[in-house]
């Protein structure tokens, strides 16, 4: 009797002293039946709730599934993986991607990485949820142009898919609830959190001399829209870029006339990977980009204004800097890459 | 449920329902324990609980004259000559009150009527407590937390069709039709709104004109009211000038208020 309630007393304490670290982001081992939470040491709590949607291994595998599979898409020929492309930090290397029948979308395709910490999404932060955003590419014309109740009867009736919703939720059904809150499953694991810029962060490499300078650069003129450490404060600013294919930005969601030309400030991470650049994706290349800081085309918010000066030296280090938010590892993950065999 | 021409679906709260039931047992069971020894108190007698219906009549103008998906109308005050192929919208948060004031309101109460032919559709409330209720109260619209709170199920699944991709938010009311004076000879109305001057969610109260339902265990009473469809275009609206209405903003408000304003009471049937 004693004894198992001493027992019973020294779990429940290790219990609280788990939960009590758990709160401290600390490192620790996961527990048997639960992928961990991935929230990076050094980076703010996830805006995500993952309290309504805890992210379990049969769930995210269902997501990564559901991701790279073409079945999404009316006529089984595009995957979101079609668009967001792993090695490109799930970015697209078109101007503009095409969807079913190859129809031209209207925006270039954005990196997806750390996603449970962007507060709205798209160019014009219309989705306000992780878990409705892949209603708009599964039903868009130049996307997947499919609807919910025809992909949910094709999940149905699939050998394997009812399977894995059960062991994922508990149950065969397919339906919204557990068909969005995989997809959710899986892209909160996109966590770009290993780049030199982090483990300069984190103490745990150094810059070279010139990524130094371009990091004071970058903290010059650059961070009071590209926050650290997400490299974004999802605000919505006007970066001096005319767009090339007249979108309204901001305006198209509010109608309002101020929102005009906004777009959403997005993360700079991976984005030596991630050209063409821009909403319309109208930069080739990160030179481009940098000298259009230099000489805006369009008016721009402060402290961009009328341009930023920078000499050649300067721009190679801001180049130099930006290269350094690459993160190799997560561009190979291999819990993030196809489950298919190609 | 999805006989017909209409169909309407609801929330699924069954589970939640049980929880409840089982912890009020477990309470009531402690509670009697505890007292029975010293005051005998009478056995606790379960609340009693009945069902109503609301039908909703949809009619053509003041005069509610008769009307139904697919037959062509000319409008009372525009002279605009309109047919609709489908009319959809969500009634909410329910609630039914005595001449006492007292209420009933329905837990996670989200139905979606859907008219996709003929004038009527028929939506029931379940679970009601036993008593004589005087008016009702109902939300066109979904509240605001439901609109940002992610992927729902049931009535408010996004595979209703009833949930904008791009723009986060539900189409309170997505009507559509055709019509030879707009511009592509159609239209299509699709209002919402959760927020800001931009709010298109609509509350209405309708007595039952000095009469009760009389909701009863044994007994299926229903709510007749008129849903004039012509009132969209009230205020003089043209389809010449108003006929693609696709987000929140002031003309989903202007006929959210005028779809509103297009129920009213008729009858009870007990
Ligand atoms: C045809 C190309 C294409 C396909 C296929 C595609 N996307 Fe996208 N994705 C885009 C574009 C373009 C945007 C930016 C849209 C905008 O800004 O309006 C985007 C944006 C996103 C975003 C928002 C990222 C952010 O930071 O705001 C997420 C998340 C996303 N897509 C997930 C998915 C998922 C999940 C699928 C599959 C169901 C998918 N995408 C399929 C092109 C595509
Ligand atoms: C006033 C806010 C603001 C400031 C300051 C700012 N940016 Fe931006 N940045 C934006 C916005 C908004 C966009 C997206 C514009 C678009 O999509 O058309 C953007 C886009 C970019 C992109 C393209 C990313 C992609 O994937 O397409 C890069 C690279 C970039 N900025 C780098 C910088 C650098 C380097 C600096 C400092 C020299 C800087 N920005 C300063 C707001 C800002």
């Amino acid at each position: 009797m004693h004894t198992h309630r001493t027992v019973r007393k020294t779990r429940s304490l290790w219990w609280l002293l788990l939960l009590f670290t758990a709160c401290r982001q600390e490192e620790l081992p996961p527990p048997a039946d639960q992928q961990p939470l991935p929230v990076p040491a050094h980076f703010p709590a996830p805006h995500y709730n993952f309290a309504s949607n805890k992210p379990i291994p049969a769930g995210i595998a269902l997501g990564r599934k559901l991701f790279y599979d073409p079945i999404t898409s009316v006529d089984s020929s595009i995957s979101c993986a079609s668009c967001h492309v792993q090695t490109l930090a799930f970015a697209h290397n078109q101007s503009i991607s095409r969807g079913v029948g190859g129809k031209l979308g209207v925006r270039n395709s954005p990196a997806l990485q750390n996603l449970a910490w962007v507060p709205w999404f798209n160019a014009d932060g219309g989705i306000l949820h992780l878990d409705v955003q892949p209603l708009a590419p599964i039903t868009d014309s130049a996307e997947h142009n499919f609807n919910l109740p025809d992909l949910f009867d094709r999940l149905r009736r699939h050998p394997q898919y009812p399977a894995d919703f059960e062991a994922a939720f508990g149950s065969r059904t397919v339906s919204d609830r557990p068909f969005f809150l995989a997809m959710s499953q899986f892209m909160t694991q996109l966590v770009s959190a290993g780049s030199l810029y982090d483990q300069v962060l984190t103490q745990k490499a150094t810059f070279s001399i010139d990524q130094a300078a371009g990091y004071a650069l970058f903290r010059t003129h650059c961070t009071s829209c590209h926050s650290e450490p997400l490299t974004s404060n999802f605000a919505f600013a006007r970066n001096g870029h005319q767009s090339s294919t007249n979108d309204e930005g901001r305006k198209r969601v509010t109608g309002d006339q101020v929102d005009f030309g906004k777009f959403r400030i997005p993360s700079l991470r991976n984005v030596a990977l991630t050209a063409p650049y821009m909403h319309d994706g109208s930069l080739p290349t990160l030179e481009a980009v940098i000298e259009h800081y230099t000489q805006p085309d369009y008016p721009a918010d402060a402290p961009i204004g009328t341009g930023i000066a920078l000499n050649s030296q300067q721009k190679n280090q801001l180049k130099a800097f930006l290269q350094s938010l690459t993160d190799p590892a997560f561009l190979q993950n291999e819990r993030l890459s196809s489950p298919f065999q190609p | 449920m999805y006989g017909g021409g209409f169909c309407f679906q609801t929330l699924n709260n069954n589970k939640m329902k049980f929880q409840y039931l089982f912890i009020a047992l477990l309470a009531g069971a402690t509670f009697t324990a505890c007292t029975k020894e010293n005051t005998p108190e009478p056995e606790p007698q379960p609340e009693l609980k009945g069902n109503a219906e609301i039908k909703f009549d949809h009619v053509w103008g003041p005069t509610f004259g008769a009307w139904s998906v697919g037959q062509t109308m000319r409008h009372p005050s525009t002279g605009d000559t309109i047919t609709f192929d489908f009319l959809n919208y969500y009634i909410t948060n329910v609630k039914l009150t005595k001449a006492d004031g007292s209420e009933w309101v329905q837990p996670n109460s989200y139905h979606l009527v859907k008219l996709s032919a003929g004038a009527l559709a028929t939506l029931t409330l379940n679970d009601i407590p036993e008593g004589d209720y005087t008016s009702i109260t109902y939300t066109i619209g979904v509240d605001s937390a439901r609109n940002v709170s992610g992927a729902q199920e049931g009535a408010l699944a996004p595979s209703q069709g009833m949930f904008w991709s791009w723009n986060t938010g539900y189409i309170f009311v997505k009507a559509e039709g055709r019509s030879p004076q707009a511009p592509n000879g159609t239209f299509k109305y699709h209002l919402g709104g959760f927020s800001g001057a931009n709010n298109a969610i609509r509350t209405t109260m309708l007595n039952f004109g000095g009469g009760t339902l009389r909701v009863r265990n044994n007994a299926l009473p229903s709510i007749h009211l008129f849903v004039n469809v012509a009132r969209f275009w009230h205020g003089g609206i043209l389809l010449s000038s108003l006929s693609n209405v696709h987000m929140p903003g002031a003309n989903a408000s202007t006929l959210a208020t005028n779809f509103r304003d297009a129920f009213t009471f008729d009858h009870l049937h007990n």
